[in-house]
């Protein structure tokens, strides 16, 4: 069977045999245009325009004649009998009848659905082989030039979109290792993908390779620093912090950077430090840090702590951090959320995180690092500074 | 015993507290005598090269702190475009230089927006029209954006998908290249060149080296607007050339530095970027577009941690920074790694250093950074309505205050910054005796000591090169003047006529 590629240098087998080297550059661009066309079908005027744009009408029509013949003659009838061109005095298409392969057919076929195998993905991502018509450049054929760049930005598009369902396929899986090499794939496509970058750091975190996250984090960080000269964005630094303090509690600190340093101090004077959280600030948005602390504790915290909170007390807490909800059984309190979310006053929601950071802090240490903490809101910053001045037990309060 | 070469009747300047000689006798790679009146007499036997300087200058051979090798020898087989005003010239030289092409693609540098009355980049549109049968691949002048003509879009691999490809209205690329886009696409280009070629350009500069008298280049390789490729290749094949290379890898990765074995890093390590393209970062607005201070590529916190790994590390570290900004957020840094290890010694620099105020310096006179600067700067960019002026306003006369660095103490190192100015120390020196700004100049001696002994205190070789002492590394030039004796605004028309590098005359205009 016949068996075409036209990602990479080009590729005409027939029953395995190559036939490429007969054809000349010009008859495969004739044959991509048409497959790449709508109903694979070109009126020959088209055709011309595209091929041989400079050349007399007749001349055109004699090359066009010749280049269908050399078709023709090289590429044979399928096992049907079926010829791979239909030609008639308009127009030249591929035969519908015609049985082939072609790499492009299946990658333009691809969308993603609920279907999707790694199996079919990991074909589609094997028939990317180079560019599309890799090594052509046609003098003077500007249409067709414009056309390549076109599908070359097509592909690459198409080839990333492959790629990245297919990660999406092996995190589905818990194929961790699989995922990460997929990844590295993109990034050579998009070498400052950071979206991809905060994946792997994740993926390394899930999988308690703090080292490698570090590592990974670092050679990107000096990637970006040496090809962009820029640092690498917000998210990702916050999670390289996240890591690093998660490391920090388990090894010596000769290698922490400052920051780390600090944080790490205090937890020498807090040896018991169980939980650590990373919260963030946002300026003039009332309540943000505050927040952001319980949002922080409900994911690290035992849920008991909660429990030990009232319901009106979790049900205040729940106006500025609606995670909070999925620690009660919503249809019993439905009606007082409602009820609440209008009545509930700023002090019963400071009084409300008092508590539950009291309670935390009496069974576990705890430690918040305060990222920017410059942008705190103004009643945040009210209950900083009302933290610090009394003091709770086992509660240790870094600012960045 | 005999001298292989030796030199008289020179006034040959130590560039030891300004001590000069008559004569300098040289056995194998090493200065054996100096000294005054016919005491060589003795050490000339018959196959000594004899040179007869007539009076003129002999010094030690120029030591450049700041040189792209690659990057000069790749731009030598470019064509430089800095000086077209349109496109159509531009269009016309390229499609000149298609006529001679040799085969791969043609290269042309040093554009820049400004400098078109069109006041943009030329496309690929465009570009095709004066050449569509050869890739053509165009960079601006620090390297932050390129252009390609449809050829080149076809011929090399593009990053399609990355953010900076200037699009028109059908959204198809028009050719020009920025941001990451440009990142990628120079990364794939310059990663593809191979040794043979990058050797070969390198070779092709030597003579020009030599010719200007320079025995020992800093080689700031790898990096922003670089490539990794290009430093592996100097610390691979850098002892091939004639001249020394000393390789400051522009990485920030300590690791990589501490396998290679190196024990310095950085060179054009970004903090900020240039007046040209008012990003270098300044403690005021840009004179011509208010509301714009330049940017610092760091945070401080971020600077101080790679500071902090390198004093932790020993290694000697070279900081880019131009803007005041920058020059603050680098001392800081420096202070911070000081006072958290208490490790002094490494002769850390600073490059370019080009709005330094003065408090600034004599921080950087208590921390014992090293200025590494460009005079040449000023020759090209300083005075009145150049483009220092035009980017800084009236604090254009801030800019490289060298007597003020000299007199507070600060070792001043110079560099040409090839290919960004021409790799001729020569014209360094003659813009710093006649800096624009009268206060800012200085002493034919203390211009010379950029280039010779404080070029060799700045990579740690002052007891091997940089000055002329019996049992010195023979690294020796001869000028076609006494350098003392020209008028001071003559002195970029002196010449170098004889380079003596290790012992070997590689150039030599003496006859």
């Amino acid at each position: 069977m016949l068996n075409i590629c036209f990602l990479g240098k080009s590729k005409f087998e027939y029953d395995g045999i190559g036939f490429g080297d007969q054809l000349g550059n010009k008859v495969i661009a004739l044959i991509c245009l048409l497959a790449l066309n709508e109903k694979r079908y070109l009126s020959r005027e088209k055709i011309i325009g595209y091929l041989w744009p400079d050349s007399n009408a007749e001349a055109a029509k004699y090359n066009l004649r010749y280049n269908l013949w050399l078709i023709k003659k090289n590429i044979e009838p399928d096992k049907n009998g079926h010829q791979f061109l239909r030609v008639d005095n308009d127009c030249c298409c591929i035969n519908k009848d015609y049985e082939f392969e072609c790499d492009i057919f299946d990658i333009i076929k691809f969308k993603p659905s609920n279907n999707d195998s790694i199996e079919g993905m990991l074909k589609l991502k094997q028939l990317f082989r180079g560019d599309l018509l890799e090594g052509c450049y046609f003098n003077k054929c500007d249409e067709l030039n414009e056309f390549i760049i076109f599908e070359r930005i097509n592909f690459e598009q198409r080839k990333v979109k492959i790629l990245k369902r297919l990660v999406e396929l092996y995190e589905n899986e818990n194929n961790y290792d699989s995922c990460i090499e997929i990844i590295n794939e993109i990034l050579e496509i998009e070498p400052y993908d950071e979206e991809m970058v905060l994946k792997i750091l994740d993926i390394y975190a899930k999988c308690g390779k703090q080292v490698a996250a570090i590592t990974y984090y670092n050679n990107f960080s000096n990637v970006l620093a040496g090809s962009l000269g820029i640092s690498p964005s917000y998210e990702l630094r916050n999670k390289y912090k996240e890591i690093r303090l998660t490391l920090s509690d388990c090894n010596n600190d000769d290698d922490l950077s400052s920051e780390d340093k600090r944080s790490s101090m205090s937890d020498k004077k807090n040896i018991h430090s169980d939980i650590k959280i990373l919260s963030d600030c946002i300026k003039n948005i009332d309540y943000f840090w505050i927040s952001n602390v319980i949002g922080k504790i409900i994911t690290v915290a035992d849920k008991a702590y909660l429990n030990q909170l009232s319901k009106k007390e979790l049900l205040d807490l729940s106006v500025i951090q609606s995670d909070i909800l999925s620690c009660l059984d919503l249809n019993e309190e439905l009606d007082l959320i409602a009820t609440c979310k209008r009545e509930v006053m700023g002090v019963s929601i400071i009084n409300a995180f008092i508590k539950l950071l009291t309670n935390v802090s009496h069974k576990q240490s705890i430690t918040i690092v305060i990222l920017n903490s410059a942008d705190m809101d103004e009643v945040s910053s009210n209950m900083l500074k009302y933290l610090k001045r009394n003091q709770i037990e086992g509660l240790n309060l870094i600012e960045e | 015993m005999h001298a292989d070469i030796l030199i008289k009747n020179g006034r040959c300047m130590t560039m030891e507290e300004r001590e000069t000689k008559d004569w300098l006798a040289i056995e194998k790679t090493r200065i054996i005598a100096m000294g005054d009146g016919n005491e060589y007499e003795s050490l000339v036997g018959k196959d000594t090269v004899v040179f007869d300087a007539h009076g003129k200058t002999v010094l030690p051979g120029f030591i450049d702190s700041h040189f792209h090798v690659v990057q000069t020898a790749l731009n030598s087989v470019s064509f430089d475009l800095s000086d077209v005003k349109t496109h159509e010239e531009l269009g016309e030289r390229i499609n000149e230089a298609s006529n001679s092409f040799l085969g791969g693609y043609i290269r042309g540098i040093k554009l820049n927006e400004e400098q078109f009355e069109e006041k943009k980049f030329p496309g690929r549109v465009l570009l095709d029209k004066y050449c569509n049968n050869v890739p053509v691949l165009l960079n601006s002048y620090e390297y932050q954006v390129s252009m390609l003509n449809t050829y080149a879009m076809l011929y090399f691999k593009i990053p399609f998908t990355a953010d900076g490809i200037e699009m028109d209205e059908k959204q198809m690329p028009t050719g020009i290249f920025r941001k990451q886009a440009n990142a990628i696409l120079r990364t794939n280009i310059l990663k593809n060149i191979s040794e043979s070629v990058r050797r070969d350009a390198i070779s092709g500069i030597m003579s020009t080296l030599l010719m200007n008298g320079i025995t020992t280049v800093n080689a700031m390789e790898g990096g922003f607007m670089y490539s990794d490729k290009d430093a592996e290749f100097i610390f691979e094949h850098g002892k091939e050339f004639p001249i020394d290379m000393v390789l400051f890898y522009q990485t920030m990765d300590i690791e990589k530095i501490k396998s290679m074995g190196l024990n310095r890093v950085g060179g054009c390590l970004y903090i900020d970027g240039t007046f040209g393209a008012r990003t270098a970062a300044l403690s005021f607005e840009y004179a011509d577009c208010p509301g714009t201070m330049g940017s610092l590529r760091l945070t401080q916190q971020e600077l101080n941690d790679f500071v902090l790994k390198c004093y932790k590390n020993n290694l000697q570290l070279a900081l880019y920074t131009i803007g005041d900004r920058a020059i603050e957020m680098a001392l800081n840094a420096h202070e911070y790694a000081l006072y958290q290890t208490g490790i002094t010694g490494l002769r850390h620099r600073l490059e370019h250093v080009e709005l330094a105020n003065e408090k600034q310096i004599k921080r950087a006179k208590d921390l014992g950074i090293i200025f590494s600067m460009q005079p040449t700067y000023e020759t090209y960019w300083g005075g009145h309505g150049k483009m220092y002026e035009q980017r800084l306003g009236d604090k254009y006369i801030r800019t490289n205050p060298f007597k003020e660095i000299i007199d507070n103490g600060v070792v001043i190192c110079g560099g040409t910054d090839s290919d960004i100015t021409e790799p001729r120390p020569l014209l360094g020196i003659h813009a710093a005796v006649n800096h624009p700004v009268k206060q800012h100049r200085v002493e034919i001696y203390e211009a010379l000591k950029m280039y010779t002994c404080n070029g060799a205190y700045g990579i740690f070789v002052e007891n091997e090169k940089g000055t002329l002492r019996a049992g010195k590394l023979a690294d020796v030039i001869i000028l076609d003047e006494d350098i003392l004796s020209v008028p001071l605004n003559e002195i970029e028309k002196i010449k170098v006529c004889v380079t003596i590098k290790s012992g070997e005359i590689l150039f030599n205009n003496l006859g």
